[in-house]
C-alpha cells in the first residue's frame, strides 16, 4: 500500500538533545530516524506505532519507524533532520546554495525492512 | 564545588548568557537554566568525544600524534587543487577567523552553515534589505509576535520564556499584553503556544505575504495560499494596528519551495508595515555562532557565505561556491569540514563526495562525518574547554566561558598550525 | 632612523615647511637617532593623518558589508606576500580599510558610533583593521539611563557616563539625534531641540546639555561628539544653529541648568559638531534645498568651544549609516532603494540606505558646496576638520580631492561650472577665493584634530610624539595625486608604506578613556529587568584590547 504526502523534515528538541549525546547512539537513531504521521494515515497504510515505513523522494528513499502526531494534518508527514532524512532530501539548490526540505512530495508504503544503523545509512 | 555564574550557552541561536554551571574536580556536574538541549550539550560535552588525532588506514581511522594528523592535513590541502572548507558554525569567532585566512591562503572555497539554512534569508535581505530589533527591544515593547514557518517550542526552547511570549518587559507587563500569532503548513507545540494559528499551504508563503501586502496597500484580495481573504485581513489589520509588532521566521519560508523568495515577501511586507507602525523581523539562526560565522566572513571578506579564493581575493557565489553545489557537482578535491556535520544533514546527493576524496574533520564529537573522514583532529569543546567570542541571532556578542579544562588545543590552534605548514 | 632634509610641517610645534631632520628611536621622535636613514629632500614631511569621524567597524558597518555584495564587486584587492585580500568599495573589510588609509597617510582613526551592547563586535573588527591606532565613540543620546537622568539627577548621569565608556572601551561620548533615535523605537522622532522624548520627559536639549556638563566634568579628553537632530532635512541650519547657540554660555553648573552664568570663555563647555554639511540646508524641500554654510561658520567663528568636521559630499556611490534610523528611514522614502534598520535595546539604533550623489543633481551639487564653504568660511583652521563621514558622503579614498578642492580655487571652480546652477545660485561658495596652504591642511588633517581629540602624543613630530609619520612627493599641480600614495609612511617607528603600497602589515593600539564609574544597585535592578544579557557579561573584557593605550582624563 503506497500513498502520497507532503513532507516536512526539521529539528525536534528530542533529536538536538539525544545529538548532544551522540549521533551513533541507539537513542539519537530512536528520535532521528522516525516519520511521523497522522493515525489516520497510518491506519491507510496499514502502519502501527514503531512499524517499518518506507520513505521515498525523487532523491532517494529510506526506511524508518512510523510514529504517531496528530498535530499533523492529513496528507502531511515530518520527519526529523539527521542522515535518515538526508537520503530523500535532494541536492539541487537551483543556484541558491540551499535545497528543498520541506513541502517535498514523498511516498510513503508499509515495508518490512528494518531500519539501517548510522554506519550503514552512511555507507550508501 | 565551583559555581560558574551568567555562563553563556553554546547550543541554539538564542545564547541564554544566564546558565549556572556546577564544577567539581574538573569535571561539569550540573547545569541550570538551561533548556534540554543546553544542558544537554553541556552535561555530555564529554560523551561520544573524539580523544586523539586520527588518520585513516586501510580504511580504519587510528590514533596518530597531532603532528602527524596535522602532517597529513596539510598534505591534503597541498596536493588539492579545488579544496572546501566548510562548516564553521559550532565554534568562536577566533577559530573562524583562522578559517577564513587558511582559505584564503590555499586560494581555496569557503562556505559555512548558513547556507543551508538562513543563507537564503541573507540573499532575500540583499535585495530587500530588513528592519530588524535586538531581543531585548522585542521584550520590552512588542504586543504582536507572529512566529512564521519556525517552531521555537521545538527548537529555540527558552526563546518564548526569555526574549518573547511571556516576560516581563518595559512596556510589556507579560504575556496578556501580547498577541502570538503563528503561521504555519501544520500544527506544532508552537501554534499550541499562539492565540491564533494560521494554516497556510505547503510552499506557498510568498503568495499569502503578497496578499498581505496587497491588502496594506488598499487592494482587495481573495483567498491566497489555502488562507481565506477574511483571515487574511483579519491578520493584516492586527499588523498595522499594533503598537510594536515582529514577525520571528525558520526554516519553513528558507527551505520550501521558492527558497529566498519567501522570505523577500516577507521583508516586502514588513517594510510597507511600517508606514504604519513600527515593525521588525528576526531569522530565527540556528546552531549556536552561525551568526559569528557569517559576521566573521562578512568582515574578513565582505561577504557572509560563499566565497572563493581561487583568484586571490574573495568572490562571492551563492549557488557557485556554496558547499551543497560544490559537492553535489563534485567540483572539490578535498574538503575540510570545521564544527559541523555535513555527512549527517547534507543531502546524500551531496555528503557522498565526501566519501569519494580526502576529507579532514576538525570536531570535537565522533558524528556522521566521522564516517567520510580521512584525517581527524579533535579540539577542545568551544564555550566548555575554551572560551572566544559567538554572536546571537540577533547580532549581540557574547563572550564564551572556559568551565573545564582540556588537554586537547583549541580549533583556532588547530587551523593555525596548519595554516604554518600549508603552502601558499 | 632619521628622516633627513625634509621640508617638515608640524604646526603644534610651529614648524611651518621648514627643512630638518626628524629622528625615531623605539617608536618615538627623538632629540638624536642613528640608524637607518630616509632622504626626504624636496619631501613633504608632516604627523600622519587623525581621522576624527568614520564608520568602518561594528555592527552597523558589517550589516551594510553584507547587504551590499555588489559594492564589493567592483572593487576587488588581490592578497600580496604581506597583504590580505579584499574588497572595497563603500564599505571595505577590515584589511583594505587600514591599508587603504596608511596609504593616504592616516595612522589614527577614530570609529564614530558603537552601540555598547555590541561593543565586542566593534572591538574584533577593531583588531582585524592594520596598522592604524584606533578608538571609538560610545553613543549615549538615546540610552535609556542617560535619558532617564537627564534632568535631574546629573551625578548619577556622570558615573553612568563614566561606567558606560569604560565597559565598551569607549573613547569619547556620541551623540545621535538625541531623544530621535528612542522615539523611532516607537515609530517617531523629534524635530525640535524642545521636542519631547516619549516615556522619559526630557528634551534633546536637556539631553544634550547634560551630557555636555557631565563630559566636561569628568574632563574627558574629547568634547561631546555630536550629530545634530533633524540631519538631512531642508532647513535644518536652524537646529544646528540653535544647538550651536546652547554653547554660547556656559551651561551652567549641575542642577543649574536654569542660569545663565556669565563666565569666561574657558567655563564653557565644548562640543565637536559632525558632518555639519547634513545639517547645513536652506531651503524647505530638496527641490530648492541651499547652502547654509555661512549660518554654520558664522557660530564656529563666534564660539571658541565649538569645533566641527564637514561630511564633504563626493560625486560618487555611497553608503549611508547613522545610528540615525528615523533620517535613514525617510531617506529610505525619498531615494526608494534597500533599507537596513536595526534597533538596539535600550541604547540605540542604527539605518543602512545605498546611496549615489550625483554631479548633475541640482539638489547633491548644493550638497557638495556645503562642506567646503565651511571650511573655508571658517577661519580657525584648528576647529574645522576634512572628513567625508565615511561613507555617508563619499568613499574616505576620495579625502585628496577634497585636499585639492580646499587647496586650489580653480578646480572648485572647474566642479561648479560643469555642474547644474544651483551650485553657483545656491551658495556661496563659488564666490570664496581663499585656498588652503599646505600647513592649513596639515593643521586640518593632524595637529586640529589631534588636538581636539585629546592625543598629545599625536598629530605632531616633536620630540616625545609617537613615530607615526607620513610623507610625501608633493606637487602643488598634482594634489589630489600627492596625497593618494604617500612616499612613506612610518607607524611606530617601522615603515609601513613605501611608495603608496604597504610593506608591511602590523597592528595598532586600541586607545580608551581612562575613566571609572561604579555600579550602583539602581543601575543593576534595571538591567536586570530590562536588558537580555546579564549585566557581569556586558562589559568588554581587556583581552579584546590585546594592545590597549589608556588615556587620562582631567
Amino acid at each position: 500500500m503506497e500513498m502520497d504526502f507532503c513532507l516536512i523534515t526539521g529539528r525536534t528538541s528530542k533529536q538536538g538533545e539525544s545529538r548532544e549525546i551522540g549521533k551513533a547512539t541507539e537513542k539519537y537513531r530512536d528520535n532521528t530516524a522516525i516519520v511521523r504521521l497522522n493515525e489516520d494515515d497510518m491506519e491507510g497504510l496499514g502502519l502501527e506505532e514503531g512499524s517499518s515505513v518506507q520513505v521515498s523522494t525523487e532523491a532517494g528513499s529510506v526506511t524508518v519507524k512510523a510514529r504517531k502526531d496528530n498535530g499533523l494534518g492529513r496528507g502531511v508527514v515530518f520527519m526529523p533532520i539527521g542522515p535518515w532524512a538526508s537520503k530523500v532530501v535532494g541536492g539541487d539548490t537551483c543556484g541558491t546554495g540551499c535545497s528543498h526540505a520541506k513541502g517535498l512530495s514523498a511516498s510513503l508504503s508499509n515495508t518490512d525492512d528494518n531500519v539501517k544503523s548510522l554506519k550503514e545509512i552512511l555507507a550508501g | 564545588m565551583i559555581l560558574k555564574e551568567n555562563v553563556t550557552c553554546m547550543f541554539c541561536g538564542c545564547l541564554c548568557d544566564d546558565l549556572k554551571v556546577e564544577v567539581e574536580n574538573g569535571e561539569i556536574m550540573d547545569v541550570k537554566n538551561a533548556c534540554v538541549n543546553g544542558r544537554s550539550r553541556i552535561l555530555n560535552h564529554n560523551r561520544e568525544r573524539v580523544e586523539n588525532p586520527k588518520v585513516r588506514k586501510d580504511g580504519e581511522l587510528v590514533d596518530v600524534s597531532f603532528d602527524e594528523a596535522i602532517q597529513k592535513a596539510v598534505n591534503i590541502i597541498d596536493d588539492s587543487k579545488f579544496p572546501l572548507i566548510y562548516g564553521l558554525s559550532s565554534t568562536e569567532v577566533d577559530a573562524q577567523r583562522k578559517a577564513v585566512e587558511l582559505a584564503e591562503r590555499i586560494g581555496g572555497t569557503i562556505d559555512n552553515t548558513a547556507s543551508f539554512c538562513h543563507g537564503p534569508s541573507i540573499l532575500a535581505i540583499q535585495s530587500s534589505g530588513a528592519q530588524e530589533a535586538t531581543l531585548g527591544e522585542i521584550r520590552n515593547r512588542a504586543d504582536l509576535l507572529v512566529f512564521w514557518g519556525c517552531n521555537p517550542v521545538e527548537s529555540h526552547m527558552r526563546h518564548p520564556p526569555r526574549y518573547s511570549v511571556t516576560p516581563e518587559g518595559m512596556y510589556i507587563s507579560g504575556r496578556s499584553d501580547r498577541e502570538i500569532v503563528n503561521v504555519d503548513v501544520r500544527e506544532t507545540t508552537t501554534s499550541k503556544m499562539s492565540d491564533k494559528f494560521v494554516k497556510v499551504d505547503p510552499g506557498k508563503d510568498y503568495e499569502l505575504f503578497s496578499a498581505m501586502r496587497a491588502y496594506l496597500k488598499g487592494f482587495d484580495v481573495g483567498d491566497a495560499a489555502g488562507v481565506s481573504s477574511n483571515e487574511i485581513e483579519e491578520l493584516v489589520e492586527k499588523m498595522k494596528n499594533c503598537n510594536f509588532g515582529v514577525i520571528f521566521f525558520g526554516l519553513g519560508l528558507t527551505l520550501s519551495s521558492g527558497i529566498y523568495v519567501n522570505i523577500e515577501g516577507a521583508l516586502d511586507l514588513v517594510r510597507d508595515l511600517n508606514d504604519h507602525t513600527k515593525f521588525a523581523i528576526n531569522p530565527m539562526r540556528g546552531h549556536f555562532n552561525v551568526t559569528g560565522a557569517n559576521a566573521v566572513m562578512s568582515w574578513t571578506t565582505g561577504y557572509p557565505f560563499g566565497v572563493n579564493f581561487s583568484r586571490g581575493y574573495p568572490v562571492y557565489g551563492p549557488g557557485e561556491y556554496t558547499a551543497m553545489d560544490v559537492l553535489v557537482r563534485k567540483e572539490c578535491d578535498s574538503v575540510v569540514v570545521l564544527a559541523s556535520d555535513p555527512g549527517a544533514h547534507f543531502p546524500a546527493s551531496a555528503s557522498s563526495h565526501l566519501k569519494d576524496v580526502p576529507t579532514v574533520l576538525i570536531d570535537p564529537k565522533k558524528n556522521a562525518t566521522t564516517h567520510f573522514a580521512d584525517v581527524v583532529l579533535p579540539p577542545a569543546a568551544a564555550g566548555i574547554e575554551t572560551g572566544g567570542t559567538a554572536y546571537r541571532m540577533d547580532g549581540v556578542p557574547l563572550e564564551l566561558d572556559k568551565l573545564v579544562e582540556s588537554d586537547l588545543p583549541s580549533d583556532r590552534e588547530i587551523l593555525d598550525r596548519i595554516i604554518q605548514k600549508v603552502e601558499v | 632612523m632619521i628622516i633627513k632634509n625634509g621640508t617638515v610641517y608640524d604646526p603644534i610645534n610651529d614648524i611651518d615647511g621648514e627643512k630638518m631632520d626628524i629622528c625615531l628611536k623605539d617608536g618615538r621622535i627623538v632629540e638624536e637617532a642613528e640608524g637607518k636613514e630616509i632622504d626626504a629632500s624636496g619631501l613633504v614631511v608632516m604627523p600622519g593623518g587623525v581621522e576624527i569621524h568614520t564608520h568602518v567597524s561594528g555592527s552597523k558597518v558589517n550589516s551594510a558589508r553584507s547587504l551590499r555584495p555588489e559594492d564589493h564587486r567592483k572593487d576587488v584587492v588581490p592578497k600580496t606576500d604581506i597583504t590580505r585580500s579584499g574588497v572595497g568599495y563603500t564599505v571595505p573589510n577590515t584589511f583594505v580599510t587600514g591599508y587603504r588609509y596608511a596609504r593616504l597617510g592616516y595612522t589614527t582613526m577614530m570609529e564614530a558610533a558603537q552601540a555598547p551592547l555590541g561593543a565586542k563586535h566593534t572591538h574584533e573588527e577593531l583588531n582585524d583593521i592594520p596598522i592604524l591606532d584606533k578608538g571609538v565613540f560610545t553613543v549615549m543620546a538615546n540610552n535609556h539611563f542617560i535619558l532617564k537622568y537627564a534632568n535631574d539627577e546629573p551625578e548619577k548621569l556622570k558615573n553612568y557616563v563614566a561606567w558606560l565608556l569604560k565597559a565598551s572601551k569607549g573613547y569619547a561620548v556620541k551623540l545621535v539625534n538625541p531623544g530621535g533615535v528612542e522615539n523611532w523605537k516607537w515609530g517617531g522622532n523629534v524635530d525640535s531641540l524642545d521636542d519631547n522624548v516619549e516615556n522619559y520627559n526630557v528634551t534633546p536639549r536637556e539631553v544634550i546639555a547634560s551630557l555636555a556638563r557631565a563630559n566636561d566634568e569628568l574632563g574627558l579628553p574629547h568634547p561631546i561628539h555630536l550629530h545634530c537632530n533633524n540631519l538631512g532635512k531642508a532647513g535644518n541650519k536652524e537646529t544646528l544653529v540653535e544647538t550651536a547657540g546652547m554653547f554660547a554660555e556656559s551651561l551652567g553648573s549641575p542642577g543649574n541648568s536654569e542660569t545663565t552664568v556669565e563666565v569666561g570663555e574657558s567655563a564653557k563647555n565644548r562640543v565637536h559638531l559632525t558632518h555639519v554639511q547634513f545639517n547645513a540646508y536652506g531651503g524647505d524641500s530638496f527641490a530648492n534645498l541651499s547652502s547654509g554654510a555661512e549660518d554654520v561658520a558664522d557660530v564656529v567663528n563666534k564660539n571658541e568651544n565649538i569645533s566641527c568636521d564637514l561630511g564633504q559630499v563626493i560625486f560618487d556611490d555611497v553608503t549611508t549609516m547613522t545610528s540615525d534610523g528615523p533620517w535613514q528611514h525617510r531617506l529610505y522614502k525619498l531615494s526608494g532603494k534597500k533599507w537596513n534598520n536595526h534597533d538596539v535595546e535600550m541604547e540605540a539604533g542604527s539605518g543602512i540606505v545605498p546611496y549615489t550623489f550625483r554631479s548633475n543633481n541640482p539638489a547633491n551639487a548644493v550638497q557638495w558646496t556645503i562642506g567646503l564653504e565651511v571650511a573655508l568660511l571658517v577661519e580657525d583652521p584648528w576647529r574645522v576638520y576634512p572628513t567625508t563621514d565615511h561613507p555617508n558622503a563619499g568613499p574616505f579614498y576620495h579625502y585628496p580631492k577634497m585636499f585639492a578642492w580646499l587647496m586650489n580655487k580653480d578646480l572648485r571652480d572647474e566642479v561648479i561650472e560643469n555642474g547644474p546652477s544651483s551650485a553657483s545660485s545656491r551658495s556661496g561658495l563659488g564666490s570664496i577665493d581663499r585656498e588652503y596652504s599646505l600647513y592649513e591642511i596639515a593643521i586640518a588633517t593632524r595637529a586640529g584634530p589631534a588636538k581636539r581629540l585629546g592625543l598629545k602624543n599625536k598629530g605632531h613630530i616633536g620630540v616625545g610624539a609617537d613615530a607615526d609619520i607620513a610623507i610625501y612627493d608633493f606637487d602643488e599641480d598634482n594634489i589630489e595625486e600627492s596625497f593618494s600614495r604617500a612616499k612613506y609612511v612610518i607607524k611606530d617607528g617601522e615603515i609601513v608604506v613605501k611608495d603608496g603600497k604597504v610593506v608591511k602589515d602590523t597592528r595598532g593600539k586600541t586607545i580608551c578613556a581612562d575613566v571609572q564609574g561604579e555600579v550602583t544597585d539602581e543601575m543593576r535592578d534595571e538591567f536586570s529587568k530590562y536588558y537580555t544579557v546579564k549585566m557581569d557579561n556586558y562589559p568588554v573584557n581587556d583581552s579584546y584590547v590585546p594592545r590597549e593605550e589608556l588615556i587620562k582624563c582631567g
